[in-house]
């Protein structure tokens, strides 16, 4: 069964989405090495505005991770019904969690719960710590869950990403999907410190985010 | 050999000869980069390895099928035409029209394949002016909207239409006496114009020191400039038995060649400049986008086209 899970994703990612981002709409993967010798980690990408981010980060990944990585996503669009759900677990393998700023309050908890479940099960997840998607390409302000996960599970490095212009690609709000080059840059492992506050914490994840993006246009 | 590639025994002939040229020279540039690395030796072998590019996907998009290499032609512009369209940073309330602008670059290569000349013509001038025109209408933005029309319209004139010529050298009729003449024509444009290059590169390094344009780009030089000319007739000269042409023609093709590569090279530059940034992408890794590869093509194939079809065709 996961084999053909394997499979199913294999198929999806690399055979048919991976050439498809590098060829039609020019996705430019950075930093591919770096992850092979890593056996788990929170990918954690800072800014969120388009679908084809987490095609992009998980098409970038070694197909040896591909079941074992889980991006998160709302369980209020992901999962609205039963067959929406159960196709986004299998073709994208998503870990689906509540979102509790849209008013599900009580459930707060029920969500981080669930990201470390998945961390204790040996799984490695993908996060936009925004929350959703923006069309402007800023790093917009993080909610606090993804510290308060890892601040529980911290031997887990998380490895700090941007992701450039793919708003143009697939915005917010626009069914259609047009070539334009963008990039995915992963940084290398960080940890979080147990010694500071989750804000601080937040604000260091974020700043690690803003370097490598620095670094992206400094390089022109 | 010919039985199995699309080539002929002449062509494979002159492929081969290049083919050991580069090989001595990847050697001998490898052992001068290895023995004193600087500046200008990575230069050179960066320089060889962007030739062996050339040498492979010319050899695999010519070698196999004519609809391989018009289908070859038109992902070059496809991609150079996503280059600056990227680069030009358009808002995303014009999205719709650039949808439209990608759609000319099928239309305009199968306009090629079918060798509908007078559309393949109107096309993207004419037809660019209008549709595009109309979508941004359609799309109700006045904001930015001189910009959207010119610039994308400019950007399939310069990646699509002017490439698409190299498409329809493949369509024109075969010139009696030879086996495939497009090809002789494709080859000797390319090989003409990419070591205009190196001409260019080697007079400028060895004599020059007055800058052709210090704002635009401060590698290149008056002599240089000249050098690559004289260089390029040199090679025209002797290439002429492998092309359909007389020696004299063949030699202006190379002239003219040489002077409109120097200034796609330059055009490119300038909108390089003009947007602050190194190179257009990073599609071929270490040689920057398509575009910087196929900078000085822009213009040169549009020239020795319609040299080509005045002095043969007409």
């Amino acid at each position: 069964m996961k084999l053909f899970h394997w499979l199913i994703l294999f198929i999806c990612y690399k055979i048919v989405l991976y050439p498809f981002l590098k060829l039609i709409i020019g996705c430019e993967f950075n930093s591919k090495q770096r992850i092979k010798a890593l056996k788990q980690f929170v990918i954690i990408a800072g800014n969120h505005s388009s679908h084809a981010d987490t095609g992009a980060i998980m098409a970038n990944l070694p197909a040896k991770f591909l079941t074992n990585v889980m991006p998160v996503a709302a369980k209020d669009y992901f999962g609205s019904t039963t067959v929406k759900a159960f196709l986004s677990k299998l073709f994208i393998n998503v870990l689906l969690i509540e979102r509790h700023h849209l008013g599900a309050e009580g459930n707060k908890n029920i969500g981080i719960q669930l990201m470390i479940n998945a961390l204790d099960e040996g799984k490695s997840l993908v996060i936009f710590p925004e929350g959703t998607r923006s069309n402007s390409g800023d790093i917009r302000e993080f909610k606090s869950g993804i510290v308060r996960v890892l601040l529980e599970r911290s031997h887990i490095p998380y490895l700090p990403t941007y992701v450039s212009s793919s708003a143009k690609v697939l915005p917010k709000g626009d069914p259609l999907v047009l070539p334009h080059n963008f990039s995915v840059t992963i940084g290398g492992e960080r940890y979080v410190d147990k010694n500071i506050s989750v804000d601080e914490n937040m604000s260091c994840i974020k700043s690690e985010i803003e370097k490598i993006r620095d670094s992206l246009s400094s390089a022109y | 050999m010919s039985e199995y590639v699309l080539f002929s025994n002449d062509h494979l002939w002159y492929l081969a000869i290049f083919l050991f040229v580069l090989v001595i020279a990847t050697i001998a540039f490898q052992i001068y980069h290895k023995v004193a690395p600087s500046a200008t030796s990575l230069n050179l072998v960066e320089r060889t390895n962007s030739w062996w590019v050339i040498f492979v996907f010319y050899f695999i998009g010519m070698g196999i099928h004519h609809v391989v290499s018009i289908f070859m032609f038109m992902f070059i512009s496809f991609i150079a035409h996503r280059e600056l369209v990227s680069n030009l940073n358009f808002s995303l309330s014009s999205r719709r029209v650039i949808f439209w602008s990608y759609l000319f670059i099928p239309v305009q290569y199968y306009l090629a394949y079918k060798a509908e000349l007078v559309a393949f013509l109107v096309l993207i001038p004419v037809g660019g002016l209008l549709l595009i025109s109309v979508r941004t209408i359609l799309n109700d933005v006045p904001e930015n909207s001189i910009r959207v029309f010119g610039q994308l319209h400019w950007s399939l004139l310069l990646t699509t239409f002017t490439i698409s010529h190299l498409a329809y050298f493949i369509s024109l009729p075969n010139i009696s006496g030879t086996i495939r003449s497009y090809q002789e024509f494709i080859f000797f444009l390319i090989f003409v114009s990419q070591s205009n290059d190196i001409f260019q590169y080697v007079f400028g390094k060895i004599f020059g020191n007055k800058k052709l344009s210090k704002n635009i780009s401060p590698g290149k030089t008056i002599v240089g400039a000249i050098g690559g000319v004289v260089g390029s007739m040199t090679l025209g000269y002797f290439l002429s038995p492998l092309m359909p042409l007389t020696v004299e023609q063949t030699v202006i093709a190379a002239i003219i060649i040489s002077i409109t590569g120097i200034f796609g090279d330059l055009n490119i530059s300038t909108v390089k400049r003009d947007l602050s940034i190194k190179d257009m992408s990073n599609f071929i890794p270490g040689h920057g986008g398509v575009l910087d590869r196929i900078d000085s093509l822009t213009f040169s194939t549009v020239a020795f086209f319609y040299l080509i079809y005045f002095w043969i065709y007409k």
